[in-house]
């Protein structure tokens, strides 16, 4: 997507990062996987993640999108976004991917606020 | 002093939109253009009096020069013209920006700020590490207190300007000084805190009718009158001056501890108070939350030492001093310190100094209800006296005392642990409420706690210690922080991280993710309290939740914003209110009402609302308001809702699961 090339032209990859999240959340259909950058698993055959696995992701990314840590205006919305995937991932780990999209229709409305929404 | 002619914000009443004492101030769209006059003009006088305009940054405002009858409006001109001034240089004019770039650039690093109920204290990254401030009398921890004299002011951060005038514990103690502000700050009368608070040598009237309590200093057999803010200003000043002395450049912005207990209401008061010295609050953090960040910092080193193991690493922090309580868990691994629970309470030194002064002079309520010279210094010499005993207790068995009060009162006694220990039954008690709703919170045992961290004054107890240590059943506390120095240096880690300064070895490669420490809700299904953004989320954070009309042909809803622990709405805090109107008619429960509360990085909470079904061109737009929205007799406010409309305005939970 146009957003993933963004960061050799922005040469800002906290901007970048906090970008990447809201494309990702974007698609459709939503994985959460793919939000914190993780691999998707392969049906049901592949090597589950182990919970140690997706902390350690998740606060890779904290350290790169958090309003703390990431001027953007995007830095806000993309935190609440890797926060819900994390939550999402944690609670249930033995969901689906296919099945966790389908059980938080609504979460995208409201954790993908547009950058331009936070900065009111 | 030139500034007295302007038309000063603080001079006008609160109700018109120019003052900072009314709320739309704070938003810039507001203000920009009616302050940019204002400003300007202040400006070029301050130039063509003072040379290059921003020097006058580097004056601290000493105490003299505010001596004249009207100070406050002198000086708090001032203090309104520095903290406007991020409004003036966003106006593109060209004026400015040559200005600005001809200043000499230095890093705009905020300063780390504790305000403890009784001691202050301020520290600053320098590049390498975070150093702690010293006052002219080579203090760390400065007590906190503003003396108020006949023709000056000056608070406990330079403790009486020049040596011989040094300010003794007797001289804070005569009346004539303010302090505990911490305590009283945004504050009604009705509140316990305020109540116990009238046994202090300064005076504190309540009505009881829960609107802010009437606080005076003693200057010259009269009290004079002041409010808690304008105290705490005054020593923030000082406190900015000092660091500015240090730092040989103007400081802007500063990152403040509170405790976990503030209010949001409460938070707002310490954001104006920071807005009359010249500060703008770049971030409000709960205490244990800093300490979190200072241990995140020292996992870290040990990683990079190669002595720590980088798992994870689950610390419970408990802070005491002389106000609040309060307790932490943070999970920390690689520099990231996540905040899972926490709790607090407003018991702290205070509540034990006034237990034990009750316990000594059984009398104390009838012997010291008027509050005449001869009763204050009398007061003044007990509480020495038990303060310099629990100091004692902390490393001994038994304490004498054995105090003169005037007026044939005597004390004379021999206070040992255990004694003390039931006076205080109740603190202590208090103290394993929150420490077990913290561990609860966090969903975890005792055996989870890798480190117990104890900071804070009354950490040194003994009974405080080994209370927190048996609860996280493990024998010694976490060692490599200092109980004093820790929430402070917290608090200027996270002023250099949220500044944006980045350090080459990586030791600023840290972060504290923070949670909410109460529940936020809206009033529901009669008075109960619905919670939106449940205690201990991590924020930032957005929830949503969806209600519905409780009466056919509704056409407005009262939306009453709520924060506290309380199932009844009228528990908790009311942070503010508003009405959806336009709905559109149609049977009860049959129209949606989505409200979704938002809390972004520095805390700010907006409060989304607006009607979600049915859809269409004839439903009102959605209402954004920023909260609080309340100031002064917030008590009031819900019974008056209550009265005028009822149940008239009311919304239910919608069944309908929102949320994941």
């Amino acid at each position: 997507s146009a957003l993933r090339l963004a960061p050799d032209l922005l040469g800002n990859a906290q901007v970048a990062a906090a970008y990447d999240v809201h494309a990702t959340a974007a698609r459709s259909p939503l994985d959460w996987h793919d939000v914190l950058g993780l691999p998707r698993r392969s049906g049901g055959g592949g090597a589950a993640l182990t919970r140690d696995a997706i902390k350690k992701q998740h606060r890779k990314l904290c350290l790169l999108v958090h309003p703390d840590k990431n001027p953007s205006a995007a830095a806000d919305g993309a935190f609440k976004l890797i926060q819900a995937a994390f939550d999402a991932l944690t609670s249930c780990p033995m969901h689906p991917p296919a099945n966790a999209s389908a059980s938080t229709p609504h979460a995208r409305p409201q954790t993908s606020p547009s950058p331009s929404d936070e900065q009111q | 002093m030139h500034l007295v002619t302007l038309p000063f914000p603080l001079l006008l009443p609160p109700s018109t939109p120019l003052s900072p004492l009314h709320p739309t101030f704070y938003s810039r769209e507001h203000c920009l253009p009616k302050l940019l006059p204002v400003l300007i003009s202040t400006r070029k006088k301050r130039q063509q009096q003072q040379g290059p305009p921003k020097s006058h940054l580097l004056v601290p405002v000493t105490p003299s020069q505010l001596a004249d009858s009207c100070w406050l409006s002198v000086s708090f001109a001032t203090f309104y013209w520095m903290a406007a001034e991020p409004f003036y240089t966003v106006a593109s004019d060209s004026e400015t920006t040559g200005e600005d770039k001809s200043q000499p650039s230095f890093p705009d690093v905020a300063i780390g700020i504790d305000i403890g109920t009784s001691k202050c204290s301020v520290a600053v990254w320098n590049g390498h590490h975070v150093e702690l401030l010293k006052n002219t009398r080579n203090q760390k921890g400065m007590r906190s207190y503003v003396m108020f004299k006949d023709d000056t002011l000056s608070a406990g951060v330079t403790g009486g300007a020049a040596k011989e005038n040094a300010h003794e514990e007797r001289d804070v103690l005569s009346g004539s000084a303010i302090f505990n502000m911490k305590r009283l700050i945004g504050r009604m009368d009705t509140d316990e805190v305020v109540q116990a608070s009238k046994a202090l040598p300064f005076l504190v009237q309540t009505l009881g009718i829960g609107v802010r309590p009437f606080i005076a200093a003693l200057v010259n057999n009269m009290w004079r009158s002041t409010t808690p803010e304008e105290v705490l200003a005054i020593f923030l000043l000082e406190l900015k001056a000092l660091a500015e002395m240090h730092l040989k450049h103007p400081v802007r912005n500063a990152v403040l501890t509170i405790p976990v207990a503030f209010s949001r209401f409460q938070q707002t008061r310490i954001e104006r108070a920071c807005a009359m010295a010249g500060l703008h609050v770049l971030r409000l953090m709960p205490e244990p939350t800093a300490v979190a960040l200072l241990y995140a910092q020292h996992q870290q080193q040990l990683m990079h030492d190669n002595m720590g193991s980088g798992i994870e690493k689950i610390a419970l922090i408990f802070n005491m001093g002389a106000g609040y309580c309060d307790a932490a868990v943070a999970a920390t691994a690689g520099g990231v310190s996540q905040i899972r629970a926490l709790s607090g309470c407003s018991v702290g030194g205070e509540d034990i100094l006034q237990n034990i002064m009750r316990h000594l002079v059984p009398n104390f309520d009838s012997l010291y209800a008027g509050q005449t010279m001869d009763r204050i210094k009398s007061m003044g010499l007990l509480r020495i006296a038990t303060q310099d005993a629990i100091h004692k207790l902390a490393s001994q068995d038994s304490v004498e005392i054995n105090v003169d009060l005037g007026d044939g009162q005597k004390v004379s006694k021999v206070l040992d642990h255990s004694e003390f220990e039931q006076v205080n039954r109740v603190i202590f008690e208090k103290v394993e409420k929150i420490i077990n709703q913290c561990l609860a919170d966090a969903k975890l045992v005792p055996e989870d706690i890798n480190d117990v961290i104890l900071v804070g004054g009354c950490s040194r107890i003994p009974r405080i210690r080994s209370l927190v240590l048996g609860l996280c059943k493990t024998e010694v506390s976490y060692k490599n922080i200092d109980a004093l120095e820790a929430a402070v240096s917290g608090a200027a880690l996270e002023g250099a991280i949220a500044s944006g300064v980045t350090d080459p070895e990586g030791s600023l490669d840290l972060l504290t993710i923070q949670a909410t420490p109460m529940n936020l809700g809206i009033r529901a299904d009669g008075d109960n309290f619905a919670a939106i953004i449940p205690r201990n989320t991590t924020v930032p954070a957005r929830r949503e939740m969806l209600f519905m009309t409780t009466h056919d042909n509704q056409t407005e809803a009262l939306i009453s914003v709520y924060e506290g622990e309380g199932e009844r709405a009228e528990e908790n805090h009311l942070l503010g209110y508003f009405k959806i109107t336009g709905i559109p008619p149609a049977p009860k429960g049959t129209v949606e009402i989505s409200v979704c509360m938002d809390i972004d990085a520095s805390n700010v909470l907006r409060v989304f609302a607006g009607v979600v079904k049915p859809q269409g061109q004839g439903v009102p737009p959605f209402i954004e308001v920023r909260m609080p929205t309340l100031d002064d007799g917030h008590g009031w406010c819900g019974q008056a809702l209550a009265k005028m409309y009822g149940s008239k305005l009311d919304l239910a939970v919608h069944p309908k699961k929102l949320q994941p």
